[in-house]
């Protein structure tokens, strides 16, 4: 699971840069097991893992052990969270081009939408809903 | 005297997140100390340029400064004379000019012992497709130390030439090698050693070992990286091919012919690694200043220290021979409970320490052995006490982590 933690962390830094890029491909392939796993070569779930958990260890955190142990699970959780909002950025983002605001039941509650979708929310909270 | 040396390297004195470095990966590669680094910008800014051909004055300030280096290797290894030096860019390219410069013809028979190297490993493999040879892989008793007697058993068969580490990368065991060279000998075959962990670690006088060959890396021993020498004994060189051709290889070519340099310019065919040989030099210079009874001594020190504090932790095995002594500056060990490209990662971002992880280049034995991997820690000379200390600590640190 962590591999496809680190694909999407990495392809939307991969946005800004080519480092992040390669690793978001490394990640890609991890993700699709097809990486030829060379003995040698620790796997970017690994170095992952490493550099957050030395990171706690170095400050003598009680929270290494749990990390270490529970690492998988973080993944899990890690992942849900960024798909669960990725999900409703899209729905926003789609909402937002239709009609004008990100959240159409209330306008008022989404801080970019425009005058029209705000007055015509006002006058009918259901507004999506007409044909 | 440590503290001294220590301030020779600049690459030692760095820090990330306000701690020291500590380098336990030596069996891989060692950090250039200055004078070796200063040797190597002064030709980059002084004198470069195109060596061996050149007649102005920088050019044979350069074939001086390499002619220097090669007698000085010479010395190092007790060579008889410095023509049977010749530089190449590491051990695996040594090796492999010999593999392949000697002609074997199938079903002629190399012997190489259970923990080659990749690097003395392979090439033997492809030669097997290539040319049939035969390749015949002497394994160890069951203390994992060389099994003289089986070599005695294959030598009565025939064997073309033995290829062995001199002193393992897997474990720091140095194998018999006076004995099988003599054995050899009766048997009338030739012997290559791979010295890679040997000539930077203890005292090789190949005279006296009448050997054949030895291949070793600059890299190991303080020189900058892509360096490397392979020695060979004049009559041998005299009828070895040379692995590459070119520039500075002939003394003349026609359309259809050419007149083949001299040894060892015949084996050093194009533009080579000037800076690079001449920092080699500085680096056995260094070495030889800090003297090998000291380098024995502090390598055993650690090794023995590490080993001890390693085996009060649970869940550890060690990879090779158990004793210290036999293992000179290499301690290999794995846990039972964390994986260990994991324990290495850890190290590293947690304590600044770097060690080396994987199966060091001798899959061979980790596959026959079932052993997925394991963590290596190689000192040199210059690692301490106190550093070896960290280690311990980081790692017990760690290991309460499972
Ligand atoms: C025993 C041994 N042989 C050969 C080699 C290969 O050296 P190089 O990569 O410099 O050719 C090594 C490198 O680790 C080694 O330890």
């Amino acid at each position: 699971m962590i591999c496809l933690a680190a694909f999407i962390v990495f392809a939307i830094f991969g946005i800004f840069s080519a480092t992040h890029r390669r690793l978001a491909k490394e990640a890609f392939w991890c993700v699709l097991r097809r990486v030829t796993f060379k003995p040698c070569q620790a796997s970017i779930g690994e170095i992952l893992k490493g550099k957050i958990v030395g990171w706690l260890l170095r400050r003598q955190s009680r929270w290494a052990g749990w990390v270490h142990r529970y690492f998988e699970v973080f993944s899990w959780i890690f992942v849900a969270i960024t798909l669960i909002s990725t999900f409703y950025t899209i729905k926003g983002a789609y909402y937002y081009a239709r009609y004008g605001t990100c959240n159409p039941e209330h306008p008022e509650q989404c801080l970019i939408s425009t005058q029209a979708a705000l007055e015509k929310g006002i006058k009918n909270p259901y507004y999506c809903n007409d044909k | 005297m440590i503290q001294d040396i220590k301030k020779q390297f600049p690459f030692l004195s760095q820090e990330k997140n306000g701690q020291p470095l500590v380098y336990f990966d030596n069996a891989c590669m060692t950090p250039c100390p200055l004078p070796v680094l200063e040797a190597v910008d002064k030709y980059n800014r002084e004198f470069f340029s195109c060596g061996g051909r050149s007649n102005t004055h920088f050019g044979r300030q350069i074939d001086n400064k390499v002619a220097e280096t090669r007698e000085l290797v010479a010395k190092f290894i007790g060579a008889g004379t410095p023509q049977e030096i010749i530089f190449t860019k590491n051990t695996t390219e040594g090796i492999n000019l010999v593999a392949r410069g000697l002609n074997l013809q199938a079903g002629e028979r190399v012997l190489v012992s259970d923990r080659e190297h990749n690097s003395d490993l392979i090439v033997w493999q492809v030669l097997q497709k290539e040319r049939g040879i035969e390749l015949v892989i002497l394994p160890s008793k069951s203390d994992e130390t060389f099994d003289l007697a089986g070599l005695e058993t294959e030598l009565q068969k025939g064997i073309k030439l033995v290829s062995v580490v001199y002193s393992s990368n897997l474990d720091g065991y140095t194998l018999p090698v006076e004995e099988i060279v003599k054995m050899a000998r009766k048997y009338d075959a030739l012997v290559m050693l791979d010295g890679a962990q040997a000539v930077p670690h203890h005292a090789v006088n190949v005279k006296k070992l009448g050997v054949d060959f030895l291949a070793f890396s600059g890299h190991k021993m303080m020189a900058p990286s892509g360096t490397g020498v392979l020695y060979g004994r004049l009559a041998r060189l005299e009828k070895l091919s040379p692995l590459l051709s070119g520039g500075h290889s002939v003394k003349d070519s026609h359309y259809d012919n050419y007149e083949a340099e001299d040894i060892p310019a015949r084996f050093e065919a194009g533009l080579q690694n000037y800076g690079g040989i001449i920092g080699l030099g500085e680096a056995i210079k260094f070495i030889k200043q800090v003297g090998f009874d000291f380098i024995v001594k502090q390598e055993f020190e650690l090794n023995y220290f590490i080993t001890r504090e390693l085996k009060q932790i649970g869940g550890i095995s060690f990879v090779g021979a158990d004793d210290p002594k036999s293992r000179g500056g290499i301690v290999n060990f794995y846990h039972e409970k964390m994986d260990s490209h994991q324990l290495s990662i850890f190290l590293d971002e947690s304590a600044n320490i770097l060690t080396r992880s994987g199966r060091h280049c001798v899959h061979s034995w980790y596959n026959s052995r079932g052993v997925k991997d394991s963590i290596r820690v190689s000192s040199y000379f210059y690692n301490t006490i106190d550093e070896a200390e960290k280690l311990i600590s980081a790692l017990k640190k760690i290991l309460g982590l499972v």
